[in-house]
């Protein structure tokens, strides 16, 4: 059939077009008065209408025909959305979606009835208040009739309608008269609709301009400035909007004035395999020639290089999708979740610009989904529960994402109930998963970390939405699949934050290549901890086997080591004695840490990584391959394979380190920074929590109204005056007169990272980096800023919670409410 | 294995392994190279010859002496590399010389003798009797599903400490 080019090319286009309409629709419901949306909502139904018709697609027509003719009077204002109205237009949604599924399917529209829903439309529609007397013309345009029932009674939906629109309908009709309709406009007449859709078509932006004051006044504060750029700059849009206007487009540009195309994604992979080519043929002509004599040639040379590169990176942005294209259906989710849980919720969404590999964004949208799913289930409580905890009824819940250190941050946070570590303590031991022991010196950021693990759920019932008890461990399975982390932050009653890292692209990744036995492995750098170099004719350097597993004590940790030769079948078992050095790798798969032996350590490179054979899917160990400069093929190492291979050795070691009483042996030894505040008083806090320590001139720290604060880096980074806020006297608040007073001297500032945005903690002097010994004694005081107490260089020193400073400190917890700049 | 008799005319490409000659379907046959250096895989058993840089493509290579039982190839010989594309990918047969590319009648093939062991039916489709030899026809895909042996192989490896004295290499194929 030659129509069949065109059908599967209307069918992907509609796709799109109805992503794009879930989350219209649910926007629309929360700015009414946003005629843009409501164009953009009818022009897409109107295309699948008129298309259908072309095709012959006549229940499809009819079903777009009556959710038309209800937008058509939505948009002149006869009617006005209620939660009813948009339940409708979404059930429609959803019944030209299976329509369209079935017609790829087998080019039919399938068995489903739609009378009954094009008869609520109808209904709908016809229950406005300005009655209007339905024309033969809407009965012409349905093919199977069912538009006789537009006429119908004139409930009245307006009564139901607790909030009128913001926007009077008189803005809306004080349009230039291209867009104007008289009020007694039939809308059911599909000629008067065409000429109104096209009129409308051609003259948006002077609605918009009139339309935006009103309409900014439903936006929640944060979005407030991004929507008003959007209006304002339409060409050259924010990408949220360019993402509306071609959800295809990799790039922020509109498709307004570049255009762009649709192209095969297999094609794009060829051209990614092709520039790998090139890349290669590219290394081996400057290893053969880099060094030629002939300036000529080296300059064509490095110009053949240059453009390589160039090419290599844009053809790698291809891949990269705003990170909005699976976001998209989550204001939809999130909609019919909350309607069905009873609960209300705002979801706001930032940097959906943010770009990631079109696999990864694959790999992130089943994760993400579950995700929220819990946040709205588990963390974010019914309306009721909300006032009397002293909250908005309307629960919060928010995306984020933005590019950090090569690697995308997606962090979801909802102002829920938070999770319950004392739930939690009793879940893990009832589960045994962990020992009343272990309860007792683990503390609750440690607690909540303990979701993740299989078979935990602590819902107290099993919901149709979530709560299964196999959730978090395949979100963070998954999330891992992709070289990525997860981790959780919660407060109890505050909320909950869960931060997901992943990298950037799949395809290209920084990796160490090691070689053992002559050969070269690619470990990718994502589970790469650190690297050892033993000396082992040292005495400090020594080896040492539990049972008979090579052990090295790091830092006061038990280390198993394995040999990759011994891994990869060359070597029965790794043995050690003859040696004088010994490269060790330490490498972090899940929860357990290792060490591998390995010959040499080669250079760290990006390698772009390359699928292996399917069939060689069950040798657990390799991840893929990569080609290198030479031309030479290197396998690349799966550490968390490795690890399944040694997960034997591993258990074997902490039965053996139970029976050694030696408590360093049982918690991993955690490196801490000792401070000294002004007062005098010596703290502590591990070094993960850090950013960097900064020297702050007095002369720079400005003073508002509530903080005082430093610019740095483009923000602005409050600094927080420590001793203050543990309630002990010292200088460390700085008036605006010291900036005369001391104007060379500065102050010390443990900087510190949330969210992305930078909080400094003013100390008087920096002391030292040491271990922590033995456990830390934990307090129990919620309201202490002190975590607890640890055996720090020989001294107990108290450790400073981080959480509970930010979160006394005026500001609000950054990590779980998030920053509103 | 159930012989689907051929259209009239079969195009093989025909390649020998020591006295043997085999032939392959060409519609599977990419392209036929000069070997090249291979980056063996550890963990896998003898006939995965190792991974090849087809132009930047990663391609697993088959040594077909291993796969169908036959001794190895003298050392210091080269074999060629026919790369084959399969539903599940592109891999490359290492054979010992390309004899040719002919168009095949029907009436010359005969489906596989049932005298052949279950192993060697499992890779055989029939064969063609041409004047002076016979050419056999060998399945691309079963020759190239070669998960079972990768994995039973492993298996050995993991078993081989305890096992020293008992694992003979024979077992592993």
């Amino acid at each position: 059939m030659e129509n069949e080019e065109f059908i599967r090319e209307f069918l992907e286009e509609s796709e799109e077009n109805l992503d794009q309409l879930d989350q219209d629709f649910v926007s629309l419901e929360q700015h009414p008065g946003d005629l843009e949306r409501l164009d953009s909502i009818y022009r897409a139904i109107h295309t699948i209408k008129g298309t259908s018709g072309f095709f012959g697609f006549s229940k499809l027509g009819a079903v777009a025909h009556a959710a038309e003719n209800l937008l058509s009077r939505l948009r002149d204002g006869e009617i006005t959305l209620t939660e009813r109205l948009t339940s409708a237009l979404l059930d429609s949604v959803d019944a030209i979606r299976d329509i369209l599924s079935n017609i790829s399917k087998d080019g039919g529209e399938g068995e489903g009835n739609y009378r009954a829903l094009n008869q609520q439309l109808d209904d709908l529609c016809a229950s406005a208040p300005l009655t209007e007397v339905a024309t033969d013309d809407a009965k012409h345009a349905v093919v199977d009739g069912n538009a006789s029932h537009v006429a119908g009674s004139t409930d009245n939906v307006i009564t139901d309608d607790e909030e009128p629109p913001p926007t009077p309908p008189a803005v809306t009709f004080s349009q230039p008269t291209s867009v104007h309709q008289p009020p007694a406009f039939d809308p059911s007449s599909t000629d008067n609709q065409k000429s109104v859709a096209s009129s409308i078509t051609t003259a948006p932006p002077i609605e918009y301009s009139i339309e935006q004051p009103t309409a900014d006044l439903n936006q929640p504060t944060g979005e407030g400035p991004r929507r008003l750029e959007q209006e304002t700059n339409l060409q050259n849009s924010t990408p949220e909007l360019a993402h509306r206007t071609d959800p295809t487009s990799g790039t922020n540009h509109n498709a307004g004035s570049e255009g762009s195309i649709r192209v095969d994604v297999g094609l794009l992979n060829q051209l990614m395999d092709l520039v790998g080519e090139l890349v290669l043929a590219r290394n081996q002509l400057l290893q053969t020639h880099g060094n030629d004599k002939d300036s000529q040639f080296s300059k064509i040379t490095q110009q053949v290089n240059r453009i390589t590169t160039e090419l290599q990176e844009r053809v790698m942005q291809t891949r990269m999708q705003p990170i909005g294209n699976i976001w998209g259906k989550f204001p939809r989710l999130v909609r019919d979740l909350a309607v069905m849980c009873g609960k209300e919720i705002d979801l706001g969404m930032h940097g959906a610009e943010t770009e990631v590999d079109k696999s990864l964004l694959e790999a992130i949208k089943d994760p993400l989904t579950h995700l929220i799913r819990n946040a709205i289930d588990h963390g974010i409580e019914t309306a009721e529960d909300r006032v009397l905890c002293g909250k908005h009824e309307k629960g919060q819940l928010h995306l984020r994402a933005w590019h950090q250190g090569g690697k995308v941050n997606i962090e979801i946070t909802d102002d829920g109930r938070g999770i319950d570590a004392a739930s939690i303590r009793e879940k893990a031991i009832s589960k045994n998963l962990i020992t009343p022991q272990d309860a007792e010196t683990m503390e609750d950021q440690q607690m909540v970390q303990l979701i993740f693990r299989p078979g935990f759920s602590t819902a107290q019932e099993v919901t149709g939405i979530s709560g299964r008890g196999v959730g978090m461990d395949v979100v963070k399975t998954n999330i891992e699949s992709i070289g990525g982390t997860i981790e959780v932050q919660s407060r109890p009653g505050t909320g909950t934050a869960i931060k997901v890292k992943i990298p950037l692209t799949l395809a290209i990744v920084p990796a160490l290549i090691i070689s053992s036995n002559n050969q070269l492995f690619a470990i990718p750098q994502s589970h790469l901890v650190e690297m050892l170099r033993l000396d082992l004719k040292n005495q400090r350097d020594r080896i040492e086997h539990l049972r008979d597993t090579p052990v090295y004590r790091l830092r006061g940790e038990l280390l198993p080591l394995v040999g990759l030769r011994q891994l990869m079948g060359t070597e029965l078992a790794t043995n050690t004695a003859q040696l004088e050095h010994v490269n060790i790798v330490v490498l972090q798969a899940d929860n357990c840490r290792f060490g591998l032996i390995v010959d040499h350590v080669e250079r760290t490179e990006e390698i772009v990584v390359k699928a292996l054979h399917s069939s060689l899917g069950v040798v657990p160990h390799f991840a893929g391959a990569t080609v290198m400069g030479d031309g030479r093929v290197a396998l690349i190492l799966d550490v968390l394979g490795l690890a399944t291979d040694i997960g034997l050795t591993v258990e074997e070691l902490q039965r053996a380190s139970e029976l050694i009483d030696q408590p360093t042996l049982e918690s991993p030894a955690t490196r801490m920074l000792i401070f000294r505040v002004s007062s005098g008083r010596e703290l502590a806090m591990p070094l993960s929590e850090i950013d960097r320590i900064e020297e702050v001139p007095i002369a720079r720290i400005e003073q508002t109204e509530k903080l005082q604060a430093v610019q740095y880096r483009g923000q602005i980074m409050p600094l927080l005056p420590l001793s203050e806020i543990l309630g002990e006297p010292g200088r460390d608040r700085f008036l605006p007169n010291d900036n005369t007073t001391f104007p060379d001297e500065a102050v010390k500032a443990i900087v510190v990272s949330v969210n992305g945005a930078h909080t400094a903690l003013a100390v008087r002097d920096i002391v030292d980096v040491a271990a922590q010994e033995g456990t830390m004694r934990v307090t129990n005081n919620p309201a202490s800023l002190v975590r607890g107490a640890a055996v720090i260089n020989g001294k107990v020193t108290d450790v400073l919670d981080l959480q509970s400073v930010l979160h006394s400190s005026g500001l609000h917890d950054h990590s779980l409410i998030g920053t509103e700049q | 294995m159930i012989a689907t008799f051929p259209p009239k005319q079969t195009q093989v490409c025909a390649f020998t392994l020591g006295e043997h000659l085999f032939g392959i379907d060409v519609r599977y046959v990419q392209e036929v190279l000069r070997f090249q250096e291979c980056t063996p895989i550890p963990l896998t058993p003898p006939l995965v010859k190792g991974l090849l840089n087809l132009r930047g493509q990663i391609v697993l290579a088959i040594d077909m002496r291993h796969r169908l039982g036959l001794p190895e190839q003298p050392r210091g010989s080269s074999p060629i590399s026919i790369v084959v594309r399969i539903a599940d990918g592109v891999l490359s047969f290492l054979v010992d010389e390309i004899f040719d590319v002919m168009s095949l009648d029907s009436a010359q093939f005969e489906a596989t003798p049932e005298t052949l062991s279950n192993n060697e039916k499992r890779f055989v489709s029939g064969c063609f009797k041409l004047d002076d030899r016979i050419l056999i026809m060998l399945d691309a895909s079963q020759i190239a599903d070669i998960s079972a042996d990768l994995r039973s192989a492993l298996e050995g490896q993991r078993l081989m400490p305890e096992l020293d004295v008992l694992a003979c290499p024979s077992a592993c194929t």
